[in-house]
This record gives structure tokens, sequence and C-alpha cells, in this order.
């Protein structure tokens, strides 16, 4: 029972990180209306800036918080330079998701050019576990749960009680219809891009202080996961997103300790096949979009 | 001469709202039918229900003794149900005569295998529909835009090229979705000489229509639909001047104004 | 000499596996990012066929047997097509292309993972080697060798050309475009699209099978670090900026971005850090591709140029050009209103 428990306690650390990506990507679904195949990447290159910093010296959280503006940033570039050019053509969805992968490939070979590729460590170890009621969670583990409900409850707030939160819903619900009532909707994009960034930042943190090692594949590795969760709690729908993200983190860790390790991931991937497979919507039926 | 098709308390809605609601009518074998009624009165529905692209709540749909409510868009095809669509779809990037080809079943070059390793058993098909299909773009007055990609056409010319598609269909029962919408008035002319002499030839049509003119020209009799019911049935004079009707299409004014009255879309 | 010869080989059998994909996507539309897996597949069957039962301890693998090597080049194929079938009516009918890119990456990782990690079908992580030279004992030197595998690589590369052809210039391949182009027309005159792919599917994963049968000949080995998941976004790349749905874009995408690349990454300045070589390769190729996709998404040879009927078609988007063909309403039809 313990084990059990542990797993789970595992699990829920999981599903912070979990949480954290599949909302970003859930947020850019909904107003852009493509899967990024970029997004691990985009995990890995926060995970490396705040590893920059942290070998420099900074101070972790200082250094979470630059990874996330960083790659904010890159997200807002990416929008700018790859994605919005095709969706002002109106190109078909298949063109979107593969100028996502040469996204990707773009990213994740500039980490092994800037950085290399050999596995890197954080010099600040937060691995000392701690007993919290009956789970049992490192150092690392807690910060990133906190910080995720930080920022999902953030968000939350920006979502229901801010001009920008509105403006977002209403593009995310109809964007020829916003715009009519005078949304830009090109700025709420990118302002999506943005935040997503950032989330994804910290997720990919989270990832390494997982792992333990970074490399510069480790985003990646996560991406189907991610789009399982996303998909499970419906695609475009960030609330969905963090409950999804919560089911599978939890499901992937308790049936990892019960069956060989070695196909911890396989069996995260089997999951989202037979997700897609049998129900594409998701738990709540995703926003109505086209393919 | 026999009902070929037979529509028993059809029944269809798109989510809460009723588009047709326990239609029923029969149209004989050979004639020109016309369907009209005001905006929303569930005359497209209607069509793809007979088309096989939706499925109806209730009711049956007999087609020449068979029941095809049930069949999709690709059955009905096979047993002699061809349409029209309402803005006329074309395949862009093929040229115009590729187009018409490709209606004509069955075709033993479109098998994969029989494609890849039985070539001189299609290629003699090839050139028949070949013909086939140059002979119908004649026809409909096209002969000049065989090679052209379909993409390149104006409007009435793809309706054009629509009709001359379903025809290399052989079909037993057609069904146009409003072909001469945004069309030239000689053109509309021309359309309307194809239509009736496609129905001497023993195909059954079944058309949607607002434009009164070519009604009267093509049409044997006409369905009233309002409200997804059929209002009214019988030639165009006749049920033009059923008040019933006329309200239906404007509400409370009463207008005697044939052209007028028939052109107006709600 | 040799380096050209290897050159030459690894183009070819690239070209297959492009060729087959050309099938899949550039002809049906469908995603497949399970390629390199369908490879992989032909590449292990034929060479257990060849190899027989194991000798040796410590390795282990299924279907051990002594087959002559024609005989193991096909069934590799066939089983690459079987698994592609299977794949197929469970997969593609039902999803759309960003769930089925999602789930053939999905499928094609947990593939690798299994193999990789259960030493009982194909010794895990070191694989196959040794497989015999198809040329039986006779005694050759690997340029010699590679020289012969060239000629087989090249003929099957050939016939796939030739098949691609045919399909083109079919009413099929007609059909397959009218499919591309809208689906829903297609169906309203009795066709079954999920048919039309599934063959095409089919087909595609026969040649990714038989060009990992003929990878596997050449040398004479396979293991997990052959099929990476990564292969397959390389394969689609390629065919994207070589010119999809048409076969000699596939050929020319074939040998410049798998080729091509992986030549000039060797010779690219390293630093004394050999991961850089692979890095640059993939970052050219992200980047060309998202060039290709934007300035010209039908890639260097696009289909067009493969119509047959091209020269009628330009020759009448010509003529509505030429003076002589104005008319007052040019849109009309020029003979209206004829019996």
């Amino acid at each position: 029972m313990t084990v059990f428990l542990h797993a789970v306690g595992f699990g829920l650390a999981t599903s912070a990180i979990l949480a954290l990506a599949a909302v970003a990507v859930s947020l850019q679904v909904s107003v852009t209306n493509f899967i990024n195949f970029a997004y691990g990447d985009f995990m890995t290159f926060g995970a490396y800036i705040a590893w920059q910093l942290d070998v420099k010296g900074v101070n972790i959280v200082l250094a979470i918080v630059i990874a996330g503006a960083a790659t904010g940033l890159l997200g807002v570039v990416a929008n700018l330079i790859v994605f919005r050019p095709f969706m002002r053509r109106k190109v078909r969805p298949v063109t979107l998701l593969i100028a996502g992968v040469g996204l990707s490939f773009i990213v994740q070979n500039l980490i092994v050019i800037i950085w290399g590729a050999e596995p890197k460590r954080l010099v600040q170890t937060l691995g000392t576990s701690v007993q919290v009621g009956p789970f049992l969670l490192t150092t690392g583990d807690l910060i990133m749960i906190c910080t995720a409900i930080v920022f999902l409850v953030l968000l939350h707030v920006t979502f229901k009680y801010t001009k920008f939160g509105k403006s977002l819903r209403a593009t995310s619900n109809n964007i020829e219809l916003a715009q009519a009532c005078g949304i830009d909707s090109e700025r709420i994009i990118s302002i999506t891009w943005f935040i997503a960034g950032i989330f994804t930042a910290v997720a990919g943190v989270g990832l390494v202080l997982e792992e333990t090692t970074l490399s510069p594949t480790t985003g990646f590795n996560e991406l189907f996961i991610i789009f399982g969760a996303v998909i499970l709690g419906g695609l475009g729908r960030p609330y969905g997103a963090m409950l999804g993200a919560l089911i599978v983190g939890v499901l992937t860790e308790v049936a990892g300790q019960y069956m060989n390790a070695a196909y911890k991931t396989s069996i995260a991937f089997a999951f989202v096949i037979v997700l897609l497979l049998f129900r594409p919507q998701g738990l709540f039926a995703a926003k109505g979009k086209t393919s | 001469m026999s009902e070929i098709v037979d529509i028993r308390e059809v029944s269809f809605a798109y989510g809460g709202a009723l588009a047709v609601d326990k239609c029923s009518f029969t149209i004989e074998s050979g004639k020109v039918t016309g369907l009209i009624g005001p905006n929303g009165a569930g005359k497209s529905t209607l069509i793809e229900i007979l088309a096989g692209r939706l499925k109806p709540r209730s009711g049956t749909v007999i087609f020449d003794g068979t029941d095809v409510t049930s069949y999709g868009p690709a059955k009905c095809a096979r047993v002699g149900i061809v349409r029209t669509f309402q803005n006329a779809r074309v395949f862009a990037r093929l040229p115009v005569i590729e187009n018409v080809m490709i209606a004509a079943r069955p075709q033993s070059g479109e098998h994969a295998l029989e494609a890849m390793f039985a070539q001189r058993k299609w290629k003699g098909q090839e050139a028949t529909l070949r013909k086939e299909a140059t002979e119908l773009l004649e026809w409909l007055g096209l002969e000049s835009h065989t090679h052209q990609r379909a993409g390149t056409l104006s409007g009435g010319q793809r309706r054009l090229m629509e009709m001359a598609r379903a025809l290399m269909a052989h079909p037993k029962l057609l069904l146009l979705d409003e072909p001469t919408a945004g069309v030239f008035p000689e053109t509309s002319r021309l359309i309307a000489t194809r239509v009736k002499e496609i129905a001497e030839q023993g195909v059954t049509i079944l058309l949607i229509a607002h434009n009164m003119g070519f009604l009267s020209s093509v049409a044997d009799d006409v369905v009233v639909m309002a409200e997804g019911k059929v209002l009214v049935r019988g030639p165009l004079e006749t049920v033009r001047a059923h008040d019933e009707v006329i309200t239906a299409y404007l509400g409370a004014t009463v207008t005697q104004s044939g052209e007028g009255a028939g052109n107006a879309r709600a | 000499m040799f380096i050209l010869t290897d050159l030459l080989v690894l183009g070819c059998i690239n070209g297959i596996m492009v060729v087959g994909l050309n099938l899949q996507y550039g002809y049906s539309g469908l995603l497949n990012f399970a390629f390199y897996t369908y490879v992989a597949v032909g590449a292990y069957i034929s060479g257990v066929l060849t190899l027989g039962p194991s000798t040796t301890p410590g390795v282990t693998y299924i279907l051990g047997a002594h087959l002559p090597w024609p005989v193991a080049l096909l069934l590799g194929g066939v089983a690459a097509a079987i698994l592609g079938a299977v794949i197929f009516s469970f997969t593609v009918r039902r999803l759309r292309s960003d769930y089925l890119a999602i789930v053939t990456v999905a499928a094609a990782f947990i593939f690798w993972n299994i193999i990789n990690s259960d030493v009982n079908l194909f010794n895990g992580a070191n694989g196959i080697f040794n497989v015999p030279y198809i040329t039986g004992n006779a005694d050759l030197s690997t340029e010699q060798y590679s020289l012969i595998i060239l000629a087989l690589a090249a003929v099957v590369l050939a016939a796939c050309v030739w098949l691609s052809r045919r399909i083109f210039r079919s009413p099929f391949g007609r059909l397959l475009r009218a499919i591309r182009e809208d689906e829903d027309v297609a169906a309203a005159f009795g066709r079954t699209i999920w048919q039309s792919q599934l063959w095409m599917y089919i087909v595609g994963c026969f040649m990714a099978g038989l060009a990992g049968g003929i990878f596997v000949f050449y040398i004479t080995a396979w293991s997990p670090s052959a099929f990476l998941p990564l292969e397959s976004f390389f394969l689609l790349a390629a065919l994207i900026i070589g010119g999809s749905g048409n076969y000699w874009g596939a050929m020319l995408g074939a040998f410049i971005v798998i080729e091509g690349l992986n030549e000039l990454s060797r010779y690219t300045p390293t630093f004394g850090r050999p991961e850089l070589a692979g890095a640059f390769r993939a970052l050219v190729i992200g980047v060309v591709l998202i060039l290709v996709l934007r300035f010209r998404p039908e890639g260097i040879f696009p289909e067009r140029w493969l119509d047959w009927y091209g020269r009628k078609t330009r020759a009448a988007a010509a003529a509505r050009w030429h003076p002589a063909n104005w008319t007052l309403h040019r849109e009309e039809p020029s003979k209206v209103g004829k019996p």
C-alpha cells in the first residue's frame, strides 16, 4: 500500500509538470487550432537556460523566471517567423504540423550545437526526500507542485477576471467574430504564445528536477505524454488539460511501479494511442474545431 | 408510369432543430419534379438524405423497390442516385475532362492491382470513356474548356460541368440542387433544354430551384415544402396561386406578379 | 571510388523508401511517421531468414532460416505490407491528420522500445549481425560487393518508379487525385475512399520492407540504433522538399536530403564534438523544410510537372489568354443554346 501511495505521490509531481505543459499546449491550440510538435523542445530549451544559469550560481527561482521569459520569447518569435505566415495563407493543417516538426529539428539541434549532447546535471541539488502526509516527495517535487498550483491559479484569475482573459476566450471561441468585435487577435495570439512559453519552460525545469539529468531530447520524450493529457482533457480546453495531466501523471507512475520500468514510456504512448482510437474527444468533448 | 422514389414519413433534425418533419411524397419515373419552398423549408436537407449523406431520424426512402434509407453516399451512387451540389464542387486541379470521366462506373482501371499490372484491360475502357466525356461536354457547350483545370471555370460553367459529370454516371435518379443559381439567363436556358432532354431519355429528375421561369420550362410538377413538411403538390401554375404557398413564401403579403413573387428568396 | 558507390547504394535504398512514402503521402495524403518501422521490419525479417537459427550463445532471435535471399527479401516486404495493412485498418481509417501523426509516432516508438528491450525478438539492443552476403561464399572485396548491391538496389528502385508511374497515369491515379481534391464529391460518385488508400498504404509499406531488406544485405547487420523513430521524419522532409506526389521528386529528395546532407555533414568541422555533424544535418533539414513549405510547398519537382495531360492543359491555359479567343463574355461557353 505504501508503494502505491508513494507512486501516487510521484504521480502528483509528474502531474504538476504535465499540467503546466498541457495547459500551455491547450491554450495555444485553443487560439491557433493546430498542435505544435516543437513544444517538447521548447521545454528542453527552457530547461537548458535554467541549467546554464544554475551553473553560474544563480538562484533557482530567478533562473526559472529568466528561463520562462526566454522561452516565452522563443514562442513569440517562432509564431512570428514560422507559424503566422502559414496561418495567414490558410494552409492545410498538415502543413502546420510538419512546420512544427521542422521547428522541432531546429530547436533541438540548436541546443545540441550550443550546449552539446552529453547529459547535464543541475548543480544545486534539490533531491532530499521529505515525508508529506502519505507521500514521499523530494524538495524539488514540492517546489514543482507548488509552482504549478501558483501558475495555474494565476492563469485561472487571468482568464476569468482580466480583459485579456476575456479577449482570449473570445478568440479561442470564434476568431473571426472576435476580430469583428475589435479584438486584436494577432496580439492575443502572440501573448498566448508567450504565456505558453513560460509555462513550458517551468515544466521543462520540473522535468530536470525530476529526472536529475538533462539532455537535448528530454523534452521531446515527454511530448506525447503531454499530448495524451491534452487530448484526454479535450483539445483546446485548458481546464480539461489540467485534469488530463493529473490522470495521466498518476496513472503512468502507478503503472510504472508494477511493470517493467523499461516499458514505462511505452505504456504512456500506448495509452495515448488507445485514447485517440477510442475516445479522441477526451473526457469533455473538444471545442468544435475542424481538422 | 411507376413511382421510382417513395419517401415515407422521413424526419431529420440538426441538433434540436427539426429540419424535415414526417415528409412524404413520391416521384414518378421519367418525370422532372421541382422541389420548392422558402429558405429553411428542408429542401436541401431532403436532397442530402436522398443522396445518402444524412441519415433520417425516422422514416424510409424506397428507391426502385429497394430500401435505401441507410445507404451512404457511395452506395447511393452505385444504385443510380446521382447529385449535384448547391455550390458547384469540382476537382479544381484536375482538367475538366478528367472531372467528368471520373464519374463513370465501374472502371476496371480504378483497382490498384489492375492499375499497376493490367494496363491493357483499362486502356481500351479509358478511350471509350474519354470519347463519351468529350461528347457530353460538347453537348453542354463546354468543349473549348476540355483540357482546362476545372478550378478556372466560371460559376455557370461549373454547373454545366457538374451536369456532364452527373450524366457520365448514368444516373437513374438525378438530384439537382439549384442548377441555375448565379448563372446567366442564356446558360439557364441551355440548362433547361438539357434537363428536358435528359428526362426524355428516361432519367428521373428532382431539382431544387427558385427561379420560376426556369421551373416553368422544365418541371412537370412541383412539390412545395415549408417547415419540413410537404405543403402542396401539383403543376407549377396551380401551386403558385395556392394561398398557403404564397403565405409560406411571403408571410401575410399577397402579390400576383408571378416572376417577382417567384424570385423572392425569403 | 568506394565512396561514390556507397553514396549511390544508400541513395538508391533511400530512394526506394521515399518513393514508397510518396505513394502514401504524396498520392494518398496519408501521414505516416512510422514509415521507418516498416523498413526495420523488412530488414529484420530478411536478415533472420537468411541468417538461419542462432548458433552463437547470447544471440537470440525468432524465425531463423536459411532461405535464398530473393525469397527472404520478398518475405521482408510482405511482412512489412501485412503489418501496414493491420495498422491501417486500426488507425488510418479513423483518425484525422494530427491525431494520426501522434499515433504513428507513438506506435513507432513503442515498436522500437519493444524490439530494443526484448532480447528474444531480435536480440534486443545488439541486433542481428553477420547476415550472409547475397552472393554466398564468393570471395569479394567490399567494393565489389557494393557494386552488386548497387545493381540490386537500382533495379528495385527502377521497378518502384515504374510502378509509381503506372499508378499515376491510370484511372486509379486519377481517383486518388480526386480524393485528395474533394473527398465528399468522390464519395458522392460511388467511391470508397479508404479502400483506395489502403492499397497505396500496403504497396508503400512493401517498398519500405524491400528497402530494409536490401539495406540489411548491404551492411550485414541491423539493430535498433539503425531505425530511430527520427528517421521517418527525415524521410518525410526529404519527400516534401524533393516534391511530394512526384516520383522524380521523391528520388531527388532521397539523394539530396538524406544522402547529400549525410555526406556534407561528414565534412563539416566538428570542433572536436562528433555529435555536431548530425546536429547540423538535422538543423539544415529543419530550416530547408520550413522554407520549402513556405515558398515552394509543392517541392523542387512539383507534381504538376508530371502531368501526362500537361501539355494539353498548358496549351488550353495559354489559349485562354490568346487575343484570338477573347469574346465579350469570356467566361461563358462559346456555343450557347445549341441543340
